[in-house]
């Protein structure tokens, strides 16, 4: 029976550092962040600061980067 | 491309001492003008400089969270000048604990403004500065001062 680790994982806290700029992160391990840049597009960045998408939107940023993390977890076991 | 949150500058180096990490908060005993921050961060860079002592400084809504780092004896000498100045108050030590490196090594005392216009915090997030602030428990105010040290790297990057 297989088994998906996405299940073990633990939820995502939120942060937001100021206006246009947010964290998360998983049991206290960095997940990357979200930055909004001029043209209003939410910059999305894993845990190595390499940029994985943009989105217009808020919720799509933090879709992308918890899909990230899950896919980082699945592999490694580690978000 | 990858987005470099890495020391622009050379910095101060040290050798085989122990470093220890430190981040307080503080409350301004009046709001700070821009001049004021200024006079501050040039003063407490020529400070640093001399102590070897590195870190970085934010501010908001009267508030200052700075993060130090430099060997225990500096570091006391500074808290006790940085204690009894009389432009601030409610000094708190969040976190003192040695490190293997430092942060904020090419900073004598990094600062960036916070874009902050009054907007609520999104539903579902916690404000990170407001985490520091209120001093909550050892893990959220771990997770905190990395989101901080980490915003404050790509901000002084971008």
């Amino acid at each position: 029976m297989s088994v998906s680790t996405n299940r073990l994982a633990g939820a995502i806290t939120w942060a937001r550092i100021e206006d246009d700029f947010f964290v998360g992160s998983r049991d206290g391990e960095f997940l990357g962040f979200i930055d909004v840049e001029e043209s209003g597009l939410y910059v999305v960045c894993d845990q190595f600061s390499r940029p994985i998408g943009q989105y217009s939107e808020l919720d799509g940023a933090m879709a992308a980067l918890r899909d990230a993390s899950n896919a980082a977890f699945d592999e490694s076991g580690v978000a | 491309m990858e987005r470099n949150v890495t020391s622009p500058e050379a910095g101060i180096r040290t050798s085989s001492e122990m470093v220890r990490s430190l981040v307080y908060t503080s409350v301004a005993t009046r709001p700070f003008s821009d001049a004021e921050l200024d006079a501050l961060l040039e003063q407490a860079r020529s400070r640093n400089a001399a102590l070897q002592v590195t870190g970085m400084l934010s501010y908001r809504n009267g508030s200052f969270v700075q993060f130090l780092e430099g060997s225990e004896e500096h570091l006391a000498e500074l808290m006790t000048d940085i204690s009894a100045d009389s432009r601030h108050t409610d000094v708190r030590v969040l976190i003192d604990e040695p490190i293997a490196e430092r942060q904020f090594s090419s900073w004598t005392m990094g600062y960036q403004r916070m874009r902050t216009s009054g907007k609520p915090v999104p539903i579902g997030f916690r404000d990170t500065f407001t985490d520091l602030e209120q001093g909550a428990d050892d893990a959220t105010t771990a997770r905190a001062a990395r989101e901080l040290a980490l915003w404050f790297k790509v901000r002084s990057t971008s």
